[in-house]
């Protein structure tokens, strides 16, 4: 297992933007978009998709 | 000769009250009290015992640094309060000497500036024998810098109960389809439920929902660390599964859904859930406080799902600050490396936040792994072994 695993920002490395990502639970906020508001996970998974296209894209700037 | 008046005598006080109430009046203050000590907080383990020895070592740190032990404040801080209280923390000018640093977490707060640069320091640790996992440095390398010293390398694996899965006359499921068959077969709600996956607003939860996720081929981002691929049919089929796990199967407690970090760890241990997907600290505090539950604990990689088996671990390491006025806070992380070349706690089980080499003693000598891997492929994987073969694991 410790062999072949993976970081939780896979299949990237853990990067500033990656940080972002998991210290404001937007995965987190995914699932509950689909487990609690009872939104399709297309559309829960889009939205995260933005947020995250965000993140990522304001700390590629810099 | 001039006299002071009461409008006089108001204007001096509300200047006072201003200067006394703005912000570099406060970090000057506060500055002032940082330097009588070295500060450094500390986010628990989930392992009581794990806790007491990182605490031991701090002040075993601190103590070869030439820090008396008045000098050091060792301060414990919730995982779930650990990123806004470091916000403020920072903002105010006050920040930790050393804190404890989960993953990405090394990038995102060296690129604001605020870690120092411990490139001279890691480089040592890698050259010398017992070395750094070269898995580690993605996790603290920003920009070809070190901002961080590795500090614990967690494997995640499925904790089950094997005595549930023995009585079911089942064995341990090879795949997320077979997951779900089997968690029906051995669960007993709402007593028991088969499956302690984390679904709160806490980093637990990103971790175990990726690690399904990838099973079914997807993931966050490109290895270009450029292309988010979050909306890709493979998540869609991911969540759907976690989708239908909570709601359809009803196999993961509704609670889950407001745990906190320690919310999979609690359930496991307390005989609430049969499977949970977490780094060996759960075993290892069965280690020390269950040994029942310890004895019918076994450790296996993650279900496979379309695209297989892929199973997380995480690194934790140090963080020093260079907002602080306390410039010892370097020579602490210098006498932790010294420290380490010793190893004096490795053969004790310690769970999460300590050595990867004594964790996988852990495994390899008590519980029972079902091994996927024979081989190494990496430099890590090696060194895992070897360090564990060495002390006879």
């Amino acid at each position: 297992m410790a062999e072949t695993g993976v970081p939780v920002s896979y299949a990237g490395a853990p990067t500033p933007a990656a940080g972002e990502v998991l210290n404001t639970h937007v995965i987190p906020k995914m699932i509950q978009r689909v487990l609690v508001d009872s939104w399709e996970p297309a559309k829960a998974l889009e939205e995260c998709d933005k947020r995250i296209v965000e993140i990522y894209s304001r700390y590629n700037k810099a | 000769m001039s006299s002071i008046n009461r409008r006089d005598v108001l204007k001096l006080a509300g200047a006072a009250g201003v200067a006394a109430m703005s912000p570099w009046c406060r970090v000057g203050k506060s500055e002032a009290q940082r330097a009588k000590k070295l500060v450094y907080w500390h986010l628990p383990n989930f392992t009581p015992l794990a806790d007491q020895i990182q605490k031991e070592q701090v002040y075993e740190f601190a103590k070869q640094a030439g820090l008396k032990e008045s000098e050091v404040e060792y301060a414990v801080v919730a995982n779930e309060q650990a990123t806004a209280k470091l916000a403020a923390s920072i903002e105010a000018g006050n920040p930790p000497d050393v804190i404890r640093l989960y993953e990405s977490n090394v990038q995102f707060y060296g690129s604001q500036g605020h870690l120092l640069d411990v490139t001279d320091l890691v480089t040592k640790m890698r050259r010398e024998p017992k070395g750094i996992f070269e898995s580690s440095m993605t996790a603290v390398m920003y920009k070809g810098r070190a901002l961080g010293v590795p500090l614990a390398v967690n494997p995640w694996p499925v904790h089950a109960r094997l005595d549930l899965l023995e009585q079911a006359k089942v064995e341990y499921p090879k795949t997320w389809d077979e997951f779900i068959e089997t968690s029906k077969k051995i669960q007993s709600p709402p007593r028991l439920y088969a499956f302690g996956m984390c679904l709160g607003l806490v980093e637990d939860t990103t971790d175990n929902v990726m690690n399904l996720l990838w099973c079914y081929g997807g993931k966050m981002v490109e290895a270009d660390n450029k292309t988010v691929v979050m909306n890709s049919a493979a998540n869609v089929a991911g969540v759907k599964v976690i989708e239908a796990m909570f709601k359809t199967h009803k196999i993961i407690p509704q609670g889950a859904i407001a745990w906190d970090n320690s919310g999979n760890n609690k359930a496991y241990q307390s005989k609430q859930a049969a499977f949970v997907m977490n780094p060996s600290s759960i075993y290892a505090y069965l280690d020390s406080n269950d040994k029942e539950l310890q004895k019918v604990t076994g450790l296996f990689p993650v279900p496979a799902g379309p695209k297989g088996t892929v199973n997380q671990i995480d690194t934790w390491s140090y963080g020093a600050f260079k907002k602080n006025p306390y410039p010892r806070a370097h020579r602490l992380l210098h006498a932790a490396r010294e420290l380490r070349q010793d190893h004096p706690v490795d053969r004790r089980p310690l769970g999460a936040g300590l050595q990867a080499p004594l964790r996988f003693a852990v495994l390899a000598r008590k519980a029972r792994v079902q091994t996927l891997h024979q081989h190494g492929r990496d430099r890590r994987a090696g060194e895992l072994r070897g360090r564990a073969d060495s002390r006879g694991g």
